[in-house]
């Protein structure tokens, strides 16, 4: 017992293990302090489809992987794309190579990026349809198309991943 | 690290062998790990979608897992990671009241073929819901996926101090939910 007060020595420095040991036998007497949830968390009340895991696997390979691996293959063709879009939208601007046509004067820069935007689009698509088939042999992805979003976010992490050495290479 | 862990990443590991490490991947965490995104997701579809998305995000950084984590643990933190980013989604569409919410959750779980519409059990879903994400996902692996405060502790990268409050605090507000809404079915 400690002189200067009447509690035990060493009282607060073992008070935070004390709480925790008590509040670790809590964990143990739910039924106790929460009875309701006890109760009803007895069953559960989520199903899944019949044989769901049994085919996940297989599902996962055909929506998943097997596109990333198609993605992988593409992924020098795609930045080379990039690449030549930014050259040909370059070239384009350029005063000296404006052509006579009465109508090319009027475009504006975002008439003329969005039409090399979806020509490059449209030839991805193909790209990818092409080494799925070609590669992979998985014919049932051959109808799949990847959504704006999906090719946008591999757009970044490829360019993210790839080094300058790598972009250099290609160009 | 278990045996299982250890062949997985062994398998994945050697180039020649990696689907077969992956897919045994899959295959031990599957389960446990649909199960810990359908208490978040609470919607089979939902639930199937970010089981996948959680496989892709494995699949792709796998070869870069470094192994002074243990893999369930990193595995845990992926689905619990891609759970909060579809849940803030689908905030993002829907209504910021949580009442609101909360009625339209029953109303579609008593609508939803997968679940078993008993109003309790909706009443328990519900008072889980309420939770705000973190805590519901602390609350979640504590209690039915049982895992221990020190692999929470990893997965979540916080103290186990701090867990063992959240867990108590939540505990509590779900107890006290449903005590106030069976009263009120039952009334």
């Amino acid at each position: 017992m400690s002189k200067d007060s009447n509690i035990p020595n060493n009282y607060f420095n073992n008070l935070p293990d004390k709480i925790w040991a008590k509040i670790d036998q809590m964990d143990d007497r739910v039924k106790e302090h929460a009875p309701h949830f006890h109760a009803l968390s007895q069953s559960n009340p989520y199903k899944v489809p019949d044989a769901y895991f049994e085919t996940f696997e297989s599902r996962l390979q055909l929506l998943g992987w097997g596109r990333i691996l198609s993605l992988k293959v593409i992924r020098p063709y795609f930045v080379a794309a990039s690449i030549l879009l930014v050259a040909v939208l370059s070239w384009i601007m350029m005063p000296e190579n404006s052509t006579d046509d009465p109508g090319a004067d009027d475009l504006l820069y975002a008439d003329v990026y969005d039409y090399y935007s979806d020509e490059i689009e449209y030839i991805d698509q193909n790209l990818l349809v092409g080494f799925e088939a070609d590669d992979f042999e998985e014919a049932s992805l051959v109808t799949e198309e990847l959504t704006e979003e999906e090719i946008y976010l591999y757009e970044e992490a490829i360019l993210q991943e790839m080094t300058d050495q790598e972009l250099l290479g290609i160009l | 690290m278990n045996n299982n862990d250890a062949r997985i990443l062994m398998l994945i590991n050697d180039d020649r062998r990696f689907e077969e490490g992956f897919s045994l991947l899959v295959s031990s965490y599957q389960e446990k790990l649909y199960w810990h995104i359908r208490r978040m997701v609470h919607f089979h579809e939902d639930a199937d979608d970010v089981l996948q998305n959680t496989f892709i995000k494995v699949f792709k950084h796998i070869k870069g897992f470094k192994s002074d984590s243990r893999l369930y643990t990193w595995l845990y933190r992926i689905a619990s990671n891609e759970s909060i980013n579809h849940l803030q989604k689908q905030k993002k569409h829907a209504s910021t009241d949580l009442g609101a919410h909360l009625t339209d959750l029953g109303e579609r779980l008593k609508a939803d073929s997968y679940f078993d519409a008993e109003q309790a059990q909706i009443i328990l879903a519900q008072a889980i819901e309420s939770l705000p994400e973190k805590q519901r996902v602390v609350f979640n692996m504590r209690y039915f996926d049982e895992l221990s405060y020190k692999d929470i502790a990893e997965i979540l990268e916080t103290s186990v101090g701090a867990l063992k409050a959240s867990f108590h605090h939540a505990m509590k507000k779900v107890e006290s939910y449903i005590t106030d809404n069976i009263d009120y079915v039952e009334g």
